[in-house]
């Protein structure tokens, strides 16, 4: 039905059309967007982890304000992260009408915390190794 | 700055010709966002074309909408199967997957029941039958026959063992005529077994997710 519509509507979708994740307009930007891939989900769950519930908008905008306008959520990838992190159960949905509008809220499933904190600590001891690798002897702990 | 009601209906326009209004969950997720990102432009100072065209570049444009929906629709399906998995010890708490096995087992007892009765039927005149002067026989392929074993045979042994044999077959036919005949039967409705608790758990399941899991329904 989607394919359909689309059609109709004239729009070409390429193949394997896939929108960069997150895009990092630091010094040194052009990291290499495979160095990026899978952050987005560990930044969803850290932003839902110290709040109650966001939506979307506010995380991008929460992102921006963060790195300083550093790093940048994309917003077409940012959706299907958050239906998929919903699909796993990992995060549930509440919606409220703002300004005329319905607003959809994230949040991370109260008996589902554990395994968002888990998810955190592994990407935190990667990242921690990876330290360690590029600088070897040097203690780096982060917090 | 709030957007007007025009521009508002602009933006709703915009995501159905994109084909990507079709699940009103979306639909509002994308309006809100693109209301709100339009409304921080033109506070920026964008115009409201230039705000409107940057917020749908950075959703990657109309194709970029339709990939949301796309992921959407993916991301539910996985969702409602980890529920339908969730379900099974809900449901198998209840006594209702009683229901179906009840059926099944009832119409597994019409089968079994008058098998067992000509079991009995048959042990017992082959014992009787021996003793008027009839034995039994297994033939090739496991035929079951009668043999003599006395001579002249008495009428009254006769008559009674024609009526033996309709008791014994009587039932045993009819109920092969109505279900069919033994194992395959036996399989056929151990299947129809299953396939009723999957629709009756596929129910229960609809009901309950409905009831405790709305967002869903």
């Amino acid at each position: 039905m989607v394919k359909a519509k689309a059609k109709k509507a004239q729009i070409a979708i390429p193949k394997n059309w896939r929108y960069a994740e997150i895009e990092y307009l630091g010094p040194m930007n052009d990291v290499p967007p495979q160095i990026l891939k899978g952050s987005l989900s560990i930044i969803i769950l850290k932003l839902l982890s110290e709040n109650d519930a966001m939506y979307g908008y506010e995380i991008c905008q929460r992102v921006k304000e963060i790195t300083a306008g550093q790093m940048r959520v994309t917003e077409g990838a940012l959706y299907p992260a958050l239906h998929k992190l919903e699909g796993e159960g990992l995060l549930r949905i509440h919606t409220a009408v703002v300004e005329g509008r319905t607003r959809k809220y994230y949040a991370i499933v109260p008996d589902q915390r554990g395994r968002a904190v888990n998810r955190l600590a592994q990407m935190q001891v990667f990242l921690e190794n990876l330290q360690q690798v590029l600088n070897p002897g040097v203690n780096v702990t982060l917090t | 700055m709030p957007l007007t009601y025009d521009q508002q209906k602009n933006i709703l326009s915009l995501i159905d010709n994109a084909g990507a209004g079709t699940y009103e969950e979306v639909r509002n997720e994308l309006y809100d966002h693109l209301v709100q990102a339009v409304e921080d432009g033109m506070a920026r100072g964008s115009s409201s074309p230039n705000a409107k065209r940057n917020a749908l570049a950075e959703m990657g444009g109309e194709a970029g909408l339709v990939t949301i929906e796309k992921g959407y629709i993916k991301a539910t399906k996985r969702k409602v199967w980890h529920l339908f998995r969730a379900f099974l010890p809900v449901y198998f708490k209840s006594v209702r997957w009683l229901l179906p096995l009840a059926l099944g087992l009832t119409l597994n007892l019409h089968i079994w029941f008058p098998l067992i009765g000509i079991s009995a039927y048959v042990y017992i005149f082959m014992h009787k039958l021996k003793a008027w002067g009839y034995g039994w026989g297994f033939g090739w392929g496991g035929v079951l026959y009668q043999t003599r074993t006395h001579y002249p045979l008495s009428l009254r042994a006769d008559v009674l063992r024609q009526k033996a044999i309709m008791l014994v077959f009587i039932p045993y036919f009819s109920t092969t005529l109505l279900f069919g005949n033994g194992l395959p039967v036996a399989v056929n409705i151990g299947l129809a077994t299953m396939v009723l608790t999957l629709i009756d758990y596929s129910l229960a399941f609809v009901s309950h997710a409905r009831k405790n899991w709305l967002e869903i329904a």
